[in-house]
Order: structure tokens, then sequence, then C-alpha cells
């Protein structure tokens, strides 16, 4: 594997990607700490994005509202509440 | 109400709008209800609410006659071009360092925000909720090669911005500007060697 390869190739791992493939990967990053480092940037990049972008929680309100449709629903079809 | 966090986060990254992300969710967990029978217990749970919000998602724009906006990955490459230098960590000393300790929180959901929708879609689902190429696919209901191909686009888009904003607030030093990796000197890498093995 050659740097070329391996920086378009970086972005697309993911937990499925081959043992062969994820060795070949990890041996460059072994003999290229130019590509090692950028490896390593961008799964911290998208780290950073993970830990900053989950930071929505739903209102209680909707969690309410929500219940209470299922509730309707429920009665509606003639269930036990 | 399992995952209302998670799905709630993602319908707010979608829509932009606290309330539009409210009536979704609603209805999304209205219709699992609905459906539940439908579900196969045992199977990905998460991954079937989160086809129910997409679909939801979707019919919502027909409902208002909007088209879903189609990305053209060529037109925002060449918005960037001037901009960023692809090579700017090897120019410069620690960028990265500088650019993960700095970066605003508003400049990352900004970042994730000026996605195209369907670029963001893929990168909230494998980023954010952590699935894999096949639940995506099963997700969106689009092949595996599509959700990689916007997974790559997306997720260099989403770095060629951060860097933007970094170079914008100067915690970045701008080395000369150097065009991203040419459409036609570089291709896409071919997705099909990364599959792998399917996850169940």
């Amino acid at each position: 594997m050659d740097c070329r390869h391996f920086r378009e190739a970086v972005y697309l791992y993911d937990a499925d990607t081959g043992e062969e493939l994820v060795m070949s990967f990890r041996r460059h990053c072994a003999d290229c700490p130019e590509c090692a480092r950028e490896a390593e940037f961008k799964r911290r990049l998208l780290e950073l994005v993970r830990r900053r972008c989950c930071r929505e929680t739903a209102p209680e309100s909707l969690r309410a509202r929500i219940l209470m449709q299922v509730l309707v629903l429920r009665r509606g079809t003639g269930e036990e509440a | 109400m399992p995952y209302l966090d998670a799905l709630y986060n993602t319908a707010y990254r979608m829509t932009r709008n606290a309330q539009d992300a409210e009536d979704l969710i609603q209805e999304t967990y209205l219709k699992a209800y609905k459906y539940y029978d439908k579900f196969e217990e045992g199977t990905n749970l998460k991954a079937w609410l989160f086809k129910i919000l997409k679909n939801t998602f979707i019919n919502s724009y027909r409902k208002a006659q909007l088209q879903p906006p189609q990305s053209d990955f060529a037109d925002i490459e060449e918005s960037f071009e001037s901009q960023i230098s692809e090579d700017v960590s090897r120019q410069i000393r620690n960028p990265e360092e500088e650019l993960l300790e700095n970066v605003l929180d508003e400049d990352v959901q900004r970042a994730v925000d000026k996605l195209p929708q369907d670029y963001r879609m893929v990168v909230l689902l494998a980023d954010l909720e952590g699935f894999s190429y096949k639940e995506i696919s099963d997700i969106l209901e689009i092949p595996v090669g599509t959700v990689m191909s916007r997974l790559y686009r997306g997720r260099r888009l989403l770095e060629a911005e951060m860097l933007r904003y970094a170079r914008e607030h100067g915690y970045l030093r701008a080395g000369s500007p150097v065009k991203m990796r040419s459409r036609n000197g570089g291709s896409e890498p071919d997705g099909e060697e990364y599959r792998g093995r399917a996850k169940r």
C-alpha cells in the first residue's frame, strides 16, 4: 500500500473492513509516520464531531406528548391502558 | 422510549429546527408503535427506528413539495479549491493539535449542518450513531457502495470546512493555497475492497 492509496482509503474504514486490509493499513502506518499522523488526525477529527454533535437531548415535553399519543392510540383500539 | 435522544439528535441535525425535529420524532414513534408487530424481535431495533425516521423525514419533504437538495460534489469541491490546502498538515507544525484543541462547538455543528443532506445523513449515522455500512445501507435503502461514496465525500467536506473555519479564526496560519486533489487526477477509491465481511 502506498501513501496515495492510504490517504484515499483512510476515510473508508469501518468495523466490517476485512482483516487483511486492516493489517495492510497498519503496516503502512508503521512505515510512514506522516500517513500515521494523518490517520490519527482524521480519527480524532471524527471523534470531535461525535462529541460535539451529540448534544441534543429530547425535551421532556416531547416525551410526554409521545406517551399521550400512544395512550390515545391504545384507547382507540380498545386495548387496556 | 428507546433511542429517543439519538433519534432526536439526528432529526435536529437534519432539520436544523427544534420544532420540525420534535414533529418528526413524534411521528416516528407513533409509526413505530403502530407497526411494532412488523418488527422482528432480536433484530436491530435501533436501525429499525432510524429507518422509520428516515422515511418520515422524506415524506415530510414530499408533503411540503420540496425537492431534497441533490448534491453535486464537483460544485462543492470547486468552492473549496481556492481556500483549502489539502496538505496544510504537512506544511505547518502541529496544525492538527491547534485545530483539535481550538475548534469551537459551533464550528463543528456548523460544518455538519452545512453538508448536503444526503452526505449529512450518512455521516450522522456512521460517525454519531456508529452504524456499519451494511446497517446504513438497510436504513437508507441504498446500496453499500453509495453509502461509502457519500461517507467518503461527506467526511472530506467536513474536514475541509473545519480547516476553513480554523483559518478564519486565525488559529491555523494559512499555507500557500493548494488545490484539493484534482478531480481528473484522483479517482475515488473503489469501495469494493473495503466492504470486507458484512455484519449480520
